[in-house]
């Protein structure tokens, strides 16, 4: 929901409330575990620092909220415009770094270059992996015109103000139903018995896959090419559960559960640039016996199916925003809330689930912007219970499948990527 | 167009260093420093710290005329230097502040060491002048030294904080509620030679809650919050 002086209707007076998904992750971040996702364009040519300037003030003349800085109150924390814009720093060093308060306030998108690539940082609370998408496709492209004529006018003049409300709602509100009933609870989940590294513990590892193998192999076995990589996935980790044991006593989790982010603005109407995804969670039960890919991939197509239908997200949804609508929660203070919030993210959030996959699925460039992007990358935040997580995005018939590893084993990677070569699915590492 | 040697990012020529990650960028050859050239009648207007030269200037000049004619005046009607010179002595120590403030004010402890000797300076002359040293040891030194040393707390925490506001008032106000007790026990201490806190006390348990609440609106507040976002439920 969003919030707006009716007398004085500027810019400045604009703040927002957080919305249900953006509520936790203050409360959930720290310094490893930043909840902090990158989105890279590799361009054909080192990038110019003066014209992405101008590109980044026309981005955020159409789309300030990304400009909009976390702030902490008495009871919740809120948004509001930062006049200073955006921070544009060298890319070295750790991705995915936290942002940190300073002076009560916390920025939540950075830009970062380096020789020919851009990337740019979003803390979670800010947007989900759509929203951000469209700032760096936004991004992209206002660089790419000013770059092929640095005196470029604009073609579109900036219409935020007229679709404000639109842009910036709070669509989990909008779409709570408080008459469904809440999805059943859920067991903890198998976790990775790798060890973390030493901090800082994030290590990256991207794949570059063309897509149309992977299309074809999973159009052959009558799967989805996201159901094809989830059970990718959970058949790598089934292999780890088998194979690798914690010293002494097997693993008392016997649920391989991975979390699958669900772009809600697809089954329901809305064009927010706030959070707006929810996940769905297919598992196996390993103490059931060994699941073969075949059965695997059943049970992942089942529950991606069942659990992507708007009547089923409507109870989550229901299930994650009743709680802020309780009169008692609201009035309790914000130290205390954080407490509680940091809790229920670690034990009974994190810990529900085995890993990560998220796919941004295929993402198109006008034909300028496409000549001069060689490739796009999608990291997803440093993982920490689940250990591995994947990010994928596809774009110029290339499937591009970042791994954020915290701990000290590659395991994970290596058996998925074995798994795709041992369908015919050609992959490439890259640089970092 | 140069392109950085560390971040790799290109640059439009004319950079001595990168704005992104600051590495050096080799200059090009020949190439001159661009300053625009001044000729003289064309100087401009003058700048604040020539204003400044030009005010303590000023003062001086009008300082010592004063202290010349008030000595003048008190030398033809008494003969002798007398009232004149406690003026002399005032005005003297009104400009050694002014050029404290000018010129000393950069460095905090020069300022207040200047502040410290120069305060004790006047109040010694003062109390000489009048009717020998009386008041000057006690309580005047440690009411001195106490005002210095407050105000010397004060502005160290002024100049170390990063967003002045709220937060300096309380300072302040601290500081006044500690002061008072420092003339309470000074006084009676020279007046009746006994160690006594009774008034200052209820001031500074009085001052004490509003210096808390000044400094949880601005640590938690800060400057352009409004309620309304701050306590949203």
């Amino acid at each position: 929901m969003f919030t707006q002086s009716a007398k004085d209707p500027t810019k400045k007076e604009r703040w927002l409330r957080l919305d249900n998904a953006a509520k936790i992750f203050p409360a959930g971040a720290n310094k490893e575990r930043s909840l902090v996702y990158r989105m890279t364009a590799e361009m054909d040519h080192p990038v110019n620092y003066h014209i992405l300037i101008k590109a980044l003030s026309r981005t955020l003349d159409d789309l300030p909220y990304f400009s909009y800085r976390i702030r902490r109150g008495f009871f919740w924390y809120w948004f509001e415009p930062d006049p200073s814009g955006l921070e544009i720093l060298p890319d070295a060093g750790i991705p995915c770094r936290a942002f940190h308060f300073r002076r009560n306030q916390m920025d939540q998108v950075r830009i970062l270059l380096r020789d020919n690539q851009i990337s740019c940082e979003f803390f979670h609370a800010i947007t989900d992996g759509s929203g951000a998408l469209e700032f760096l496709r936004t991004l992209i492209e206002h660089y790419t015109a000013l770059k092929e004529n640095p005196d470029a006018a604009r073609k579109n003049e900036a219409q935020y103000d007229e679709f404000f409300e639109e842009l910036t709602e709070d669509s989990y509100n909008k779409y709570f139903n408080p008459k469904v009933t809440i999805p059943d609870k859920l067991r903890q989940a198998y976790h990775l018995p790798f060890p973390f590294r030493g901090k800082p513990r994030l290590r990256v590892l991207s794949a570059e896959i063309p897509v149309a193998q992977v299309k074809s192999y999973a159009k052959s076995i009558g799967a989805s090419i996201t159901e094809y990589l989830v059970a990718i996935y959970m058949s790598a980790m089934q292999e780890i559960y088998h194979q690798v044991q914690p010293k002494g006593h097997p693993d008392k989790h016997s649920i391989i559960r991975i979390q699958v982010p669900v772009n809600l603005r697809k089954l329901f109407p809305s064009k927010t640039l706030r959070n707006f995804s929810l996940f769905v969670v297919p598992e196996i039960d390993t103490s059931l016996g060994h699941y073969s890919f075949e059965e695997i991939i059943k049970n992942v197509r089942f529950f991606l199916q069942r659990e992507t239908e708007p009547k089923q997200m409507q109870r989550t949804i229901y299930r994650n925003v009743r709680n802020e609508k309780s009169y008692f929660i609201r009035l309790v203070p914000l130290i205390l809330k954080n407490m509680i919030l940091s809790y229920h993210f670690r034990k009974l959030g994190m810990s529900l689930y085995s890993g990560l996959i998220t796919n941004l699925g295929v993402v198109t460039l006008s034909e300028r912007s496409s000549q001069m992007v060689q490739r796009l990358r999608f990291q997803p935040p440093p993982p920490d219970q689940s250990r591995v997580s994947l990010a994928v995005i596809t774009y110029n018939n290339k499937m591009v499948v970042t791994f954020s590893n915290s701990t000290r084993s590659r395991l994970l990677e290596k058996k998925f990527i074995q798994h795709l070569r041992q369908h015919g699915i050609d992959v490439k590492l890259l640089n970092s | 167009m140069i392109v950085c040697p560390n971040c790799g990012i290109e640059l439009e020529s004319g950079y001595t260093s990168c704005p992104l990650c600051h590495a050096e960028i080799k200059a090009p050859e020949n190439q001159l420093p661009n300053q625009p050239i001044i000729y003289p009648g064309q100087e401009g207007p003058l700048s604040r710290k020539e204003k400044i030269a030009l005010f303590w200037e000023l003062s001086g000049i009008l300082h010592f005329s004063s202290i010349a004619m008030t000595l003048l005046i008190d030398i033809i009607l008494h003969r002798q230097p007398g009232w004149s010179l406690i003026t002399l002595t005032c005005i003297t120590a009104s400009f050694i502040y002014i050029t404290l403030i000018i010129h000393g004010s950069k460095r905090l402890s020069v300022f207040l060491g200047g502040l410290l000797l120069n305060t004790i300076a006047l109040l010694f002359f003062l109390d000489l002048l009048s009717d020998g040293i009386q008041w000057f040891v006690m309580p005047g030194l440690p009411l001195t030294g106490f005002l210095i040393l407050l105000l010397g707390l004060v502005l160290a925490f002024i100049r170390k904080t990063h967003q002045r506001g709220f937060n300096v008032i309380g300072v302040a106000a601290l500081a006044t509620a500690i002061y008072m007790m420092v003339i309470e026990v000074s006084v009676s201490l020279a007046l009746f030679h006994t160690f006594k806190l009774s008034w200052s006390v209820i001031v500074a348990v009085s001052i004490l809650p509003f210096a808390l609440l000044l400094f949880y609106f601005h640590y938690r507040l800060k400057r352009g919050t409004s309620l309304r976002k701050f306590f949203h439920l």
